[in-house]
């Protein structure tokens, strides 16, 4: 049974910030996919999946190519300054 | 034929410019998207900058290529250069990307022409495009119903012939079923196929670009030049040479074809004799049709649940209001400034997910719902190897339903929940599989046809296809054939 204590916890971990008020709906959600789930508890305990295969050539030479410029990086931010991205410090 | 080359002719033969094609591409955008909603960012200025270019290809050489000068668009997940890229998310709204994605890079060089990004499920979570933050794409067959999702507005903009074709992208199903929707088809490569470069992530591990078009060959024109090996994709498959086109016309006499009792079973009585109808029609063209059961199916929709939240979860932490996306402007620390930014510019649906996967990873819970669904994907991908010793391709119906009446879902969690039912194993075993329309309901809306292949075997599923879409493929769709 997931409680108000679950959510709160896992909205900490997840860094978000869930009202009480919603904190009901988001146990109902998250109660109908666990139940939704179940089905899971009859598979046997195997090795778990990976996608590391033969397929999946994963390593590849470190080499140094080229990227973004500084100006660039910064394009998508709300604040900058001198270079890098910026934020107020905490009251 | 289908559309692209049709289209390439009357280009080559200077029947049409690119100019007047596109203009006549964006003239229909005008006026049908504020009913449809398929766009969510038209590219007018740049699309007309595209046609330009791909008119002096045409000039200058005897063969461009196929698809220069074909005008396309893209789901708003795939990354454009300096094109806004949102995911239909508050939190993107302003976000445009540095770089193309390698897919988008691959047909930009061939001369596509970019009318515009496509509508989606904030995040691409969802199955009706009702989760996106610039409201819901709909159905061009009945606009009182939902146009499937995640790719929703990619599969609206093609049925109603607002792009030749789009790209989407496909985790549990998400080019396949809006595909399935709005009567055309959507092809989800093997995972590995086509580059994830540049797509925005959900759940690395099941997320493929795809294709949605109008008819089979144009889908395997397009995936012939989005597919291959992409050094900046570690998952990127190195060792396979696709050339599907070269394949649409075989014979398929003698192609063994398996249906799997348990989709069927599960699917709605129209949808279960319109599959049990192609059966017969593609026994007709000579393959060998045989039900079967594979009852590990049905558990995999909550395993791809499990799988794709968790992913979620980790790979949605990046928003963090700090170097990109959304940030909120009143706070008192950085722990706060996140919390507060997260909150307020994730829509309910991702924040849903992204709890789940918190808590289907965190102690206590992890052996029992993680590591249990990451189990039963080996057993599923074993399952799938064996049965692949047996048939060339399994048959099912793409959904259990036809598309859903806008809202439908909010009031009944068991439809929006068994949505993905039929599409999810493909993803979570990394097959290839394809969607194409096998006939109507009785309100008129189209029905999708499923055929999954062994890994990197889309020529046998596009061949099948192609086959069956020949013969008995739907003549009386509106948009069928070129008009312009």
């Amino acid at each position: 049974m997931i409680t108000e204590k679950d959510i709160e916890r896992m909205a900490t971990l997840a860094k978000l910030e869930i009202p009480g008020d919603d904190v009901p709906f988001y146990i109902n959600e998250i109660q109908a996919l666990f139940s939704f789930a179940r089905s899971l508890d009859d598979v046997p305990d195997t090795a778990e999946y990976t996608a590391a295969s033969d397929a999946h050539k994963a390593m590849r030479d470190d080499m140094v190519t080229a990227s973004v410029s500084q100006a660039d990086a910064l394009k998508n931010t709300a604040e900058y300054e001198d270079g890098f991205f910026r934020l107020r410090k905490g009251k | 034929m289908g559309k692209i080359i049709e289209l390439h002719e009357l280009l080559r033969k200077k029947e049409i410019s690119v100019k007047e094609l596109t203009d006549k591409y964006l003239c229909k955008i005008d006026s049908l998207n504020p009913l449809l909603n398929a766009y969510v960012n038209v590219t007018a200025q740049q699309a007309r900058l595209a046609a330009e270019l791909a008119d002096c290809s045409f000039a200058s050489a005897n063969s461009a290529d196929l698809l220069c000068g074909i005008p396309m668009t893209l789901k708003d997940n795939i990354s454009t250069k300096d094109i806004k890229t949102t995911c239909c998310s508050k939190i993107l709204e302003d976000y445009s990307p540095l770089y193309d994605a390698t897919a988008w890079q691959r047909l930009k060089t061939a001369g596509a022409v970019l009318l515009g990004k496509t509508n989606m499920d904030e995040f691409a979570m969802g199955s009706t495009t009702e989760t996106s933050c610039f409201g819901s794409a709909k159905n061009p067959v009945n606009t009182d119903y939902v146009a499937g999702g995640s790719s929703g507005g990619s599969a609206a903009a093609v049925a109603a012939g607002l792009a030749v074709y789009a790209l989407g992208s496909d985790t549990g199903g998400s080019v396949r079923q809006p595909a399935g929707f709005c009567g055309c088809v959507g092809l989800k490569p093997t995972y590995g196929a086509v580059s994830r470069f540049g797509l925005v992530a959900y759940a690395s591990s099941l997320d493929q670009i795809g294709v949605l078009s109008s008819t089979v060959e144009d889908a395997a024109i397009v995936f012939d030049r989005i597919s291959g090996f992409d050094p900046q994709d570690s998952t990127s498959v190195s060792d396979a040479a696709f050339d599907v086109t070269g394949f649409l016309n075989n014979d398929i006499k003698g192609k063994r074809l398996g249906i799997p009792q348990e989709l069927l079973d599960k699917a709605d009585k129209e949808v279960r004799d319109s599959v049990l109808k192609a059966a017969k029609d593609l026994e007709q063209l000579g393959a060998e049709v045989e039900l079967f059961s594979m009852p590990l199916l049905v558990t995999a929709l909550p395993a791809y649940y499990v799988i794709a939240c968790a992913e979620a979860s980790s790979n949605l932490g990046r928003y963090d209001g700090v170097r990109f996306g959304k940030r909120e402007k009143e706070y008192e620390s950085i722990h706060q400034m996140i919390c507060k930014t997260r909150s307020h510019n994730f829509g309910d649906e991702v924040k849903k997910r992204i709890l789940l996967g918190t808590f289907v990873l965190s102690e206590g819970f992890y052996s029992k719902y993680y590591a249990k669904a990451q189990s039963f994907r080996k057993l599923l991908m074993a399952d799938f190897a064996k049965v692949f010793e047996r048939f060339d391709a399994l048959l099912t119906p793409t959904s259990p339903t036809t598309a859903f009446r806008s809202g439908q879902n909010k009031e009944n969690k068991d439809t929006a929940l068994n949505a993905d039912l039929c599409t999810v194993s493909a993803n979570l075993a990394g097959l290839p599989a394809l969607s194409l329309p096998c006939g109507k309901d009785s309100k008129g809306l189209p029905i999708g046809l499923q055929l999954i292949g062994r890994r990197l075997e889309e020529r046998v599923i596009l061949n099948i296809a192609n086959i069956y879409e020949k013969a008995y493929g739907n003549t009386d769709s509106e948009d069928s054939g070129v008009k312009l």
